[in-house]
């Protein structure tokens, strides 16, 4: 016989299906999804292991020297394995890139800054006048960012602003807010770095995680995949294809 | 027999007495049937009917291969007669076409709210901001006029508002002109900006998108830099729709990241001044004018700026931080646009021009924000 209560049990079941069909299919979408970039990955491996060899040849000769300043960000959780971001900045020097900035949100990098300059044979940390100066092949500049260099700097060099209006006064005729003259209040506050050409993401999501505002304006952003994938091949190929880009910066 | 069966039927009817009155009077006379004949032989009249007959046959083999195939352009330019006809049956062909177009727009429809159902079983993204990239390579391709491709632009966009809109997001931002983009030829600056005064016009009207999906719109940027009369529509409109509360379209005009985080910051500065003043004010201090030597530890009390007061200062202050990004035309950079917000922005870089943006590109732009969407979580969480 059949009661009231597993009449409504059932018709509660009925209503719910439909949402749980949905549920079911959603699943399946992304199931389908993550085996498709499973196939996509392999094909990236089987290009990387052809670039690293040697066989595609216009990898071979690639101007590095339009890389005037290359910016990496790295997750946070993956930059505790000090020894990958060491062989990425060694591949880097092996590249010929000059100008190296690297960033963290939390600062794990900028802790272990010394470490990294120590194993590093040829590179040297990010001084003020160093964009202007002259340096030899194996030299490479690195800086160390991290989300204080991002918001919070700007954000100093805002008080820095109001710090010189105060003192200005009521009846001033020079004009205190203009990007030239934040550009300098960075600079002074210590966050002054040059705008990198192209920055890789090394992480698990394509996002740049905070990386200094005032700096990534007309930056080319590539996402690289997590930092324990990384690949000789695919750096590579992520700056040839840099080379190819040309801007028009809005016009 | 419903009204879709009846209709062919009818201007076939039509279109023989058309194909009739051809006959009658607009052809060669020697085929016309009001030329009198009577002093011909009578083999001659007989072998006329055979032609009349032969006529027909292939008149109506005619009509029925023009209804399967609408191809009456061509008969119009041959057969005045015809065209005449099929001239004052065109709206009734029309409204066929209307009524299939009908049904698949609204199959299409169930299908597209089969589709953001499913999607909707995951997060959906607040707040999506567009880079409208690729309008003028979109002309350049098909040999058009650049205004024509800005016009393309503009339909693809009410296109996938109406996309987000279904699909739930709640607030979206277009680029629709930066102030880099001034540098560009006079002419074509002049171009975008009568586009941009007809376009507002038209959003404003009854039966637009506005209304249909209740918009609020905002202007984003500095305004100052604009003409008058463009100035002036944007701020009517950001009037008139300032009531309305489903959801949020931020256009940015004359609009930089950069100078965003200038005039917030000069915002923030003259709040801070205000600020002292007041308190200096409730002290009984007096005003200090400029000579005058303050005392150093006034100025330790003196309000500091700090993140939030910025970001309360921004134009972008309407609307929370976007969860997608997408530049459109394959480029990878931000050029100026929306840099101190999208810190945990999921970037998405279709290689597809803006006129060719479609729905699914909105819809893997959505998957690819489901599957990263716990990774940018935790990300914002420990901000």
């Amino acid at each position: 016989m059949v009661t009231t209560d597993s009449i409504r049990r059932s018709s509660a079941r009925i209503a719910q299906m439909p949402s749980f069909a949905l549920s079911v299919l959603w699943f399946l979408i992304h199931l389908l999804i993550s085996i498709f970039f499973i196939v996509l990955g392999i094909a990236d491996a089987v290009e990387n292991y052809l670039i690293s060899s040697g066989f595609l040849k216009r990898y071979d000769a690639i101007n590095v020297g339009k890389l005037r300043y290359l910016a990496i960000v790295v997750d946070s959780e993956d930059a505790m394995q000090i020894n990958k971001a060491l062989k990425l900045l060694q591949w880097l020097t092996d590249i010929g890139v000059k100008h190296v900035c690297l960033y963290d949100s939390e600062g794990v990098l900028k802790k272990s800054k010394e470490i990294i300059l120590e194993r590093l044979s040829c590179a040297k940390l990010y001084e003020e006048g160093d964009e202007k100066s002259v340096l030899d092949s194996k030299t490479m500049i690195i800086e160390f960012t991290s989300q204080s260099d991002g918001k919070e700097a700007l954000v100093r060099a805002a008080n820095l602003l109001l710090k010189r209006l105060r003192s200005l006064g009521e009846n001033q005729e020079e004009k205190i807010f203009t990007e030239a003259q934040m550009t300098e209040a960075l600079k002074a506050v210590g966050s002054g770095g040059p705008e990198p050409d192209l920055l890789l993401v090394y992480g698990p999501a394509r996002c740049h995680l905070g990386f200094p505002a005032w700096r990534l304006r007309y930056t080319e952003i590539v996402h690289m995949g997590p930092l324990d994938s990384m690949k000789y091949g695919s750096l590579l190929k992520s700056i040839y294809n840099f080379t190819l880009v040309r801007q028009n910066y809005g016009k | 027999m419903g009204k879709r069966q009846v209709l062919p039927f009818f201007f076939i009817i039509l279109h023989s007495i058309s194909a009739a009155l051809f006959l009658l009077f607009f052809s060669a006379p020697q085929n016309s049937l009001l030329e009198p004949n009577m002093h011909l032989p009578h083999k001659y009249r007989t072998r006329r009917f055979y032609i009349m007959g032969r006529l027909i046959v292939f008149k109506a083999r005619n009509i029925f291969a023009f209804h399967c195939s609408f191809r009456w352009v061509g008969y119009a330019l041959l057969f005045p007669g015809r065209f005449l006809v099929n001239f004052f049956c065109k709206e009734t062909m029309e409204k066929e076409a209307r009524i299939t177009e009908g049904y698949w727009h609204r199959f299409s429809s169930f299908l597209r709210n089969c589709m953001f159902n499913v999607l909707s079983v995951g997060p959906v993204p607040n707040h999506i901001a567009f880079i409208m990239d690729g309008n003028r390579r979109y002309a350049k391709k098909r040999n058009l006029p650049v205004g024509n491709g800005h016009k393309a632009g503009f339909s693809s966009l009410l296109w996938i508002l109406g996309y987000c809109y279904e699909l739930g997001v709640k607030y979206v931002t277009i680029y629709a002109f930066s102030i880099d983009n001034f540098k560009r030829r006079p002419s074509e600056v002049q171009t975008l900006m009568d586009l941009m005064l007809e376009k507002i016009e038209e959003m404003l009207k009854e039966e637009s998108i506005v209304n249909k999906y209740g918009i609020r719109l905002c202007f984003i940027g500095n305004l100052k830099l604009l003409s008058d009369h463009v100035r002036e529509a944007a701020e009517r409109a950001m009037k008139v729709t300032a009531k309305n509360d489903r959801a949020v379209l931020l256009i940015c005009v004359a609009y930089t990241s950069t100078d965003e985080i200038v005039h917030a910051v000069e915002e923030s500065c003259e709040d801070k001044l205000d600020q002292s003043r007041a308190v200096g004010k409730i002290n009984g201090w007096g005003n200090h004018s400029d000579d005058d030597q303050t005392s150093p530890k006034d100025h330790k009390h003196d309000p500091v700026i700090k993140v939030v007061d910025l970001e309360n200062r921004m134009y972008m202050a309407v609307a929370p931080d976007p969860d997608i990004l997408v530049r459109s035309s394959g480029e990878t950079r931000l050029s100026n646009f929306l840099l101190w917000q999208s810190s945990y922005s999921q970037l998405y870089c279709p290689a597809a021009l803006w006129p060719d943006l479609g729905l699914w590109h909105l819809v893997w732009a959505v998957l690819s924000y489901q599957r990263s969407y716990p990774y940018l979580q935790k990300k914002r969480k420990q901000q």
